[in-house]
Parts: structure tokens; C-alpha cells; sequence
């Protein structure tokens, strides 16, 4: 039984079709991968799971409910947690008060403090620039903030987006090191978007690809990255 | 010497006045990027509302105060849920939401001509406890109501600039006028803190309007050379800064009152003008303005 | 005899019969009246006067039959609000013009909105007829469709120079600075323009010459102005909201002068009164009309006004309702709802007594530029009376209220 259930979503946005008829599971405690070029209808997907978009067709269901009618706030609520694409952090807040921002909602309150220790143990960087402008921090310090933030929404499920795009080899390995943390520590399930493929196929379990709005094909990581069309599409050999 | 230091020191206190009116109008600005030609509209509502209190009741103008600022709150917070929202939704993917402006002219004009069907164009004044009184001071005179209008006018700008910086709903509202949709993934309800932030701003101009009866007239349209003033402060001050908009009400004040000692008072308006134009060339985000991209 | 017979009878049949016609459209028709005036804005409370003073003209002449010679035509009043704005004023006297057709206009109140408004009147060849509206070149263009009842603004600025002359002779009084304090349209700088040079005529020092904008929210900086420059007597063109505000202020900051003259307009405006109170203490206004003048049939007009409309007649209504009945006289005279008939009429006639009679003359009379030539004016002086504001008229000598005797100059603050 998943936790996390995508059953023929299709979506885009005014007249523009993205998503053709999507299927997808992700199970308690995995960590998934959902790899892709740019414009495969990644980010679109995520934004129909967080309730930023409304599906023209089909059915999302959480814990074994149906989501995709409730608005962002209420699936929030109910712990599905996205962290968008770019960052999107609050420029004129400091680094606390974004991670305050991301405890907004109610089931979030109660672990305020344990999760707030937990991100400064992760990220210690964050701990020092507390009283920072979000803004005014460096392209990696950023995405840690954004992580962060996840975290204190005290997620279930937490869905990144591209969380590497733009950052030095270096502090992508950084990156992809603290989600694996996360799903280790906290139990936390995962959903991976991403474009590097090698690093997020090694720390997932599982991967679907995404080709102009479509799943073209599923499996565990080993196996996806042995696959020869992954090898030519994704990694260049 | 002492006429134009008369002027500059009654500058600054109209010219809070202003800038209290204009508050609500930033705020709202910078927390739903909508420009509220209603604005005026809604501080002729407040100034009927306490209008009719101290003359149905006699008391102390400043005890209008809780309750027409609450009352106001919920009139905004109510149109902005009714009339304005429905609209908003169907224009969420829209970058800049023309039909919105045209809703809140149309409530404008409606307003206006239902005032002036209930209450008709006179000129009212009220005769209060303060209405009248001068403050003394080296044979300068200072109309009470004005210093004290201008001193409330501090104390919410103050309590307002604390409420957005260290309160969960005021970060919130920030936030919101950061990146809403980022501000949604932190479980904000957009709707809710449109209407409170509608609400609110609607609040300053019932607080502005109790601060304006004790010494100014009230009539259907008097929203209107106020909603003008208002404007050109919040674009002086900068699109959603709060101390921007106090600042920029202050100055509008003095260039009115200090212009006018040295020139006639209809060319007062075009320094005004002048002055706004000037300003928007150098920092076009205003003074305190930040460097959006909207 | 035969052949007589049989031409004559088909001929005056003919004749019958094409008559008939001519007596079908003497049948009674309505007469259009288009009114041009401010309903809202800074101008409002004057305008609605005027329109109710209009109403009970027209109600009254409609009553007593209508228009006799036109087979008892009833007068229908239309009404368009110019906002005080000369544009609106313009669209809106075209389309009474063509889409109405109104067969006569009046308005506007506003001098800066009846100069452009009676242009239209003109070109079209439609008669207009201004009860006040006193700036001058109103009727200094050689138009010939345009006929103004109230004086003009040359006159009202030299008699409250009179006045001043014999204020300063009756109680020994020395005037050495004058300042002008106006709102900034065709009115005010109407008679600033002619304050100068009066000024200068008599030696007068003018210490301040202060145009504003009569919709400003903020008058102080005037008011600082002018206390500043320690005037001997102040004289004033205001609206009634700003006359308001400056009144109001002036007594705030205890502006302290012997004497203030205002202009009629907003100060002889009711409202203004209500709102001023006691602030308008010792203020002299010029008017063309006060309710306190001993003239003919004025109290019983004015008690029926004020029964109906909860306040006095003024100036502004009252020449809009001999306006009506100047418009009726013109219509019985001229037998016909034609314009260029009525607007021959119009120049040509002469009306005395009757309703005409509450004027402060005796009869209305136009000149070749269509100016009443028998316009007067008179001063007024306002004093509390119990919890009202009173105005009493002071000048000339030969009218003033029996018993009063004018404060001048007036004590200090």
C-alpha cells in the first residue's frame, strides 16, 4: 500500500497541456527519484501533488485520501511538504525567520524546537547566518535554507525539486549527502525531481523517467542505471 | 523665519495624516500587488461612520476609534472576501491583475453615488471637544486635533511595523508579498491573508478618518483628493513600505506648507508634482522601495 | 354662379382643412427647459438650491395654467450635473441641445463652466440664460443668445470697494493693506484681476495676492501666509468647502484683521454658515440678494421656499426663479417655443414686478450684450442670532436692516 498515490493525472496550464495522463506510487520510507530533460513536466507534477495546480483529469491520493481537490494549505497540513524549484526562499526575511516560515502550519508547531536543532545539526552553516537576509546568502546556503524550511514542516512525504540545479559539484555532493541523511534519520519518504541523474539515482531506490509529459519508464536504480537508453538520453556515453 | 518654521512644523503634522491614509493603500499593495481605487471610497465610509458617532453620541472623537477602525476592518475584510476574491481567483495565472483594478474602480464609483444618495452633497462638520482648539507655542499655532492626529498616526505606524515584523500572521502577510506561491507551500492560506491584509488596510483608513473629523469636512467625494495624495505618496515612499508611506506623507506635507510660503498655493500642487516626478526618475521604487520584479 | 359654387367651396374647404392643421400642433406642446448645473462637487449645496428654487417656478407657472399664448404649453425642467467641470458642462449642453431639444438652457453656476457652455448655446442659436454666474466676458463676446440676469463680476468688485470707502468715512477708519485671498478659477481671478487695480486706484498696499485651488485638502499653509502679511481688511472668493476650511481656520490660528469681504458664492451659501458657526462672526458679504430685504412678496415667497427646502432662498435661487419667470413673460410675449423668436424677445423685453419684484431692483431689463442693466448688489454683515448664523444687509445705507448698525472694524481675536 503507498503512500503516496498518482493515478492518470493530467494537467498544464491554461491551454497548455503538460501532463498526459501520469501514474506514479511512492511507498512509506522510500526514496524515489523522478528524473527527466528540462520541460518533461517534472516541476508541473510536483505543483499538481503541492496543490499550487488543479488536475484537469485523474486522482492524487495521500495516506489512502484524495488530495488533489484540497488546496496547498491543507495538504501542508496533512505533512506532504514541497520544496519548489529555485529556491523561492523569503529574500527580505533572515535564514530564521525562513525556517519559522516554514513551521507555519499547525502539526508543524509542536516540534518547532527539536526540528529547528535538527536543521542547524544538518546544516550548520545555518546556524551562524541566522540573523542573515535569506537573499544576501550564496547559491548553496540557499538551498540549504530551502531544505530547511522542508524540514520544519516536520514532512512525511517530502518532494525537492531539482534541489542541485546551479551549485558547484562539491556542494551538490553536499546536498544529495544531507537528503539521504534526512530519509535515514528521520524515516522521512522522498520524492526526487532532478536532472543529475547519476547522483540521484544513487541515492534512491527507485526512479521513474519523464519524457514530454509521460512516465516512459520505471525501476529500481541499479537497473536504471545499467539501462542503455538512460546511458545515451542522460549521461552522455 | 518663524512663518516658515509655522509651516514646516504644520507640514509635518498633515502630512502624517497623510501618510496614515496612505498606509492601508501600500499595505495592500505590497501584500496582494493590487492597486485599491476603492481606497478613498473607504475612508469616506469611515468619515460618515464617525461623523454620525460624535454627533449621535456627543462624546470624545478619538472614542470613535474602536469602533469605527474595527468596523472598517470588517468592511474591508468582507469586500475583499465577496467582491473582490471571486475575481482574483479567475485571474490567479495572470501576471498583472487588470480586472481586479477595474473591481475596485467599480466599487469606487458605487460607493460614491450611494453616499451621495444617502447622505446627499452637503458639507458636514462636526463640533467636537477638540474641534478648534490650539496648541500655543511661541506665537505659533497648532491645531490640536492635527498634533494629535499626527501623534496616532506614529503610534500605529509603529504598531503596525511591530505586527509585520515579529507576529505569525504579520511574517505571514510578509511573506505572502514576497512569493505567495512559496508563501502557499508554507501552508498559508492566500485567501486569508488577502482579507486580512484587505481588512487592515481598510482599518488605517478608519483610523485616519477618526483623525480627520475633528477638523475637516466630510462629504460623498471627499475620498478623492485624499485617494490622489495618497498615491502619489505610496509611489514616493515606495510600493509596500509602511515607513515609506509615513515618510512620504510627511514630505508631501512640508512641500505643500513650506511651498506655500513662497509661492502661491495652486502652484504648491505642481512643486508636488514636480518633486514625485523627480523622485521617480532617480529610484523609481520609491524611497523605500525594494528593487521588485513584479 | 353655378361654377363659383363648385371652386369656392372645394377652395375654402381646402383652406378649412389645411388650417386644421396649423390649429392640431397649437395644441399644447411642452416647452424644454435644459439646466446646466453643479450636483455634486465643491459647488453642490448652491447648485441643488438652484434646482429646487427652478422647480418651484416652473411648478407654480405650470399650475396657473402654463403659457396662455401657447394654448396652456406646461414648462418641463430637464436637469444635467456639470460636477463643476467646463467639459462635462459642454457634452452636456450639446446633447440637451440635440438629443433633448431643449428649446432653452440655463445654468451654470461656475463661471469657468457657463463661459464654454454658452459658446454651445451660440453656435446652435439656442438662448441661455444665466441667473449668476458673474465673471464678465460671459457676456463681453457679442453673442446674442446669451442673457444674464445677476451683475458682473466688474460691478460686484467695485461696489465692495464702495463699501469700503464708506465704512472707512462712517466710522473713521484708516485702510492701508489689503490682501486677496481667491480660489484659483475663472471667478476667483475674476475679480483678483479686478482687485488690483482698484487697489492701486485707491493707494492700497497689497500685502498678499494668494490664489489656491479650491479642492485642496489642506488650507493652512493660505492661512499662515496671511497672518504673516498683517493685512488691514482681507477680501475673499471661496466655494463653499473651502470657505469653510479657511473661516474655520482663520479663526483657529486667530488671523486678526478689521474687516473680511467675501465675494457671495460659497460664503453666502448655507452650508457654509451650518459649518462655520460662529467662526464667520463680523464677516461683510457682497450678494445680489438677501432674504432680509424689504421687497414686495419676498417673505411670502420665501417662507414658501423655505417650508419645502428646510433653508432660505439666496442669491443663486432667487434669479433662477425670476430666471423661470423671465422664461415664461418671453414664451407668452413671443407666442412661440421658436428660438430665434424668443431669443428676438428676450432682448427686446422688459419684466417688472411680480415674481420679478423679490429682486433687490425693480425690473429685468437686457442690454445689447445681454447683461441685465439693472443688476444691484448689496452687503451683508453676519452675526450669531441665538444658535443661527444671521446675515443682515448693511449697503447700501439707504437698504440697511432698521435698527443695526454694522461692527466695524471688527475686535480682535
Amino acid at each position: 500500500m503507498s503512500l503516496l498515490n498518482i493515478e492518470n493525472i493530467s494537467a498544464g496550464y491554461g491551454e497548455i497541456q503538460v501532463l498526459f495522463g501520469i501514474s506514479l506510487h511512492v511507498k512509506e520510507g522510500e526514496i524515489v527519484s523522478i528524473i527527466g530533460a528540462n520541460g518533461a513536466g517534472k516541476s508541473t507534477l510536483l505543483k499538481t501533488v503541492s496543490g499550487l495546480i488543479k488536475p484537469s483529469s485523474g486522482r492524487v491520493e495521500f495516506a489512502g485520501k484524495p488530495i488533489h481537490e484540497l488546496p496547498p494549505d491543507e495538504i501542508v497540513e496533512q505533512a506532504l511538504i514541497h520544496v519548489p524549484e529555485g529556491r523561492r526562499l523569503f529574500s527580505q526575511m533572515t535564514v530564521y525567520e525562513n525556517l519559522e516560515m516554514g513551521a507555519y502550519s499547525k502539526h508543524a508547531e509542536v516540534g518547532f524546537a527539536k526540528n529547528l536543532g535538527d536543521v542547524h545539526a544538518l546544516f550548520p552553516r545555518l546556524k551562524e547566518r541566522e540573523k542573515q537576509l535569506a537573499g544576501t546568502l550564496s547559491g548553496g546556503e540557499q538551498q540549504m535554507v530551502a531544505i530547511g524550511r522542508g524540514i520544519m514542516a516536520q514532512p512525511r512525504i517530502l518532494m525537492l525539486d531539482e534541489p542541485s540545479l546551479g551549485l558547484a559539484p562539491v556542494l551538490k555532493k553536499d546536498i544529495f549527502a544531507a537528503i539521504k541523511k534526512i530519509a535515514e534519520t528521520y524515516g522521512t519518504t522522498i520524492v526526487l525531481v532532478e536532472q543529475d541523474v547519476v547522483n540521484s539515482l544513487a541515492i534512491s531506490d527507485r526512479a521513474y523517467v519523464m519524457e514530454q509529459g509521460q512516465i516512459v519508464m520505471e525501476g529500481n536504480s541499479e537497473q536504471l542505471m545499467a539501462d542503455p537508453h538512460i546511458k545515451t538520453a542522460f549521461l552522455g556515453l | 523665519m518663524l512663518g516658515i518654521i509655522e509651516a514646516l512644523i504644520n507640514g509635518i503634522l498633515m502630512g502624517s495624516i497623510y501618510g496614515l491614509t496612505a498606509v492601508g493603500l501600500t499595505l495592500i499593495f505590497g501584500v496582494m500587488k493590487v492597486i485599491n481605487f476603492a481606497h478613498g471610497s473607504i475612508l469616506m465610509v469611515g468619515m460618515f461612520a464617525a461623523y454620525w458617532f460624535v454627533i449621535l453620541t456627543g462624546w470624545n472623537p478619538y472614542f470613535a476609534i474602536p469602533v469605527v477602525v474595527p468596523l472598517l476592518f470588517w468592511f474591508g475584510y468582507y469586500m475583499q472576501s465577496f467582491i473582490i476574491k471571486p475575481i482574483f481567483e479567475a485571474e490567479k495565472d495572470v501576471r498583472e491583475p487588470i480586472t481586479v483594478i477595474i473591481v475596485t474602480t467599480g466599487i469606487w464609483y458605487v460607493l460614491d453615488n450611494l453616499a451621495l444618495m444617502i447622505f446627499g452633497a452637503e458639507f458636514r462638520v462636526a463640533k467636537t471637544s477638540v474641534t478648534g482648539q490650539v496648541f500655543e507655542f511661541y506665537e505659533m499655532y497648532f491645531l490640536l486635533p492635527k498634533v494629535i492626529g499626527a501623534g496616532i498616526t506614529m503610534v500605529c505606524g509603529i504598531y503596525l511595523y511591530w505586527f509585520l515584523k515579529h507576529s505569525r500572521m504579520g511574517k505571514a502577510i510578509r511573506a505572502t508579498s514576497l512569493d505567495r506561491e512559496a508563501a502557499s507551500l508554507m501552508g498559508i492560506k492566500q485567501a486569508k491573508i488577502y482579507n486580512v491584509a484587505f481588512g487592515l488596510g481598510s482599518a488605517c483608513c478608519g483610523m485616519a478618518a477618526c483623525v480627520l473629523i475633528p477638523f475637516y469636512y466630510v462629504y460623498p467625494t471627499v475620498g478623492v483628493p485624499f485617494d490622489i495624495k495618497a498615491f502619489i505618496i505610496v509611489v514616493l515612499g515606495g510600493l509596500g513600505s509602511i515607513p515609506g508611506a509615513i515618510l512620504g506623507g510627511i514630505i508631501v506635507g512640508i512641500i505643500e506648507n513650506v511651498g506655500a510660503q513662497f509661492m502661491a498655493a495652486t502652484w504648491t500642487e505642481l512643486l508636488l508634482y514636480g518633486v514625485f516626478l523627480f523622485v521617480l526618475l532617480v529610484k523609481p521604487s520609491g524611497l523605500f522601495g525594494q528593487k521588485h520584479d513584479y | 354662379m353655378k361654377m363659383f359654387k363648385q371652386l369656392v367651396v372645394p377652395v375654402v374647404a381646402l383652406a378649412m382643412l389645411a388650417g386644421s392643421f396649423g390649429f392640431a400642433q397649437a395644441a399644447p406642446d411642452t416647452v424644454k427647459i435644459g439646466n446646466i448645473i453643479p450636483l455634486s462637487g465643491p459647488s453642490a449645496s448652491v447648485g441643488i438650491q438652484g434646482k429646487q428654487a427652478r422647480e418651484m417656478a416652473v411648478e407654480e407657472i405650470n399650475s396657473a395654467g402654463g403659457i396662455k399664448s401657447l394654448g396652456g404649453a406646461k414648462l418641463e425642467l430637464l436637469f444635467a450635473d456639470s460636477k463643476g467641470d467646463p467639459t462635462v458642462g459642454v457634452t452636456e449642453a450639446e446633447r440637451m441641445i440635440n438629443s433633448e431639444k431643449v428649446h432653452l438652457l440655463t445654468g451654470c453656476w461656475n463661471s469657468a463652466v457657463t463661459y464654454p457652455t454658452t459658446q454651445v448655446a451660440e453656435r446652435y442659436g439656442i438662448p441661455f440664460i444665466v441667473p449668476v454666474s458673474v465673471r464678465d466676458t460671459i457676456t463681453e463676446r457679442g453673442f446674442k443668445n446669451v442673457f444674464r440676469i445677476a451683475a458682473k463680476d466688474g460691478w460686484w468688485a467695485k461696489d465692495q470697494f464702495v463699501f469700503l470707502d464708506d465704512m472707512k468715512k462712517e466710522f473713521n477708519v484708516d485702510i492701508k493693506k489689503v490682501a486677496f485671498v481667491y480660489e484659483n478659477g475663472d471667478w476667483g481671478v475674476g475679480f483678483a484681476e479686478k482687485w488690483v487695480d482698484l487697489a492701486k486706484e485707491r493707494g492700497y498696499e497689497v500685502v498678499l495676492n494668494e490664489p489656491y485651488p479650491s479642492t485642496a485638502s489642506d488650507l493652512t499653509p493660505v492661512v499662515i501666509k496671511l497672518k504673516r502679511a498683517k493685512p488691514d481688511v482681507v477680501f475673499m472668493t471661496s466655494n463653499a468647502a473651502d470657505a469653510i476650511l479657511l473661516t474655520n481656520t482663520m479663526a483657529e490660528m486667530k488671523v486678526n484683521v478689521k474687516a473680511i469681504i467675501s465675494s457671495g458664492g460659497g460664503h453666502a451659501d448655507p452650508s457654509f454658515l451650518a459649518a462655520a458657526g460662529q467662526n464667520a462672526e463680523y464677516l461683510f458679504d457682497i450678494v445680489e440678494w438677501e432674504a432680509d430685504l424689504n421687497r414686495p412678496g419676498l417673505k411670502e415667497t420665501n417662507d414658501k421656499y423655505k417650508k419645502l427646502y428646510g433653508h432660505n432662498l439666496n442669491g443663486e435661487s432667487v434669479d433662477a426663479y425670476a430666471a423661470m419667470y423671465v422664461i415664461k413673460e418671453a414664451l407668452e410675449q413671443a407666442g412661440s417655443n421658436d428660438p430665434e423668436a424668443l431669443r428676438k424677445t428676450l432682448s427686446e423685453i422688459q419684466v417688472c414686478g411680480g415674481k420679478v419684484g423679490l429682486l433687490a431692483y425693480d425690473c429685468i431689463d437686457f442690454d445689447e450684450s445681454g447683461q441685465n442693466k439693472n443688476a444691484s448688489l448689496v452687503i451683508v454683515q453676519t452675526r450669531t442670532k441665538g444658535k443661527e448664523m444671521d446675515r443682515i444687509t448693511v449697503w447700501p445705507k439707504n437698504v440697511r436692516r432698521a435698527g443695526y448698525t454694522p461692527v466695524f472694524p471688527q475686535p480682535e481675536k
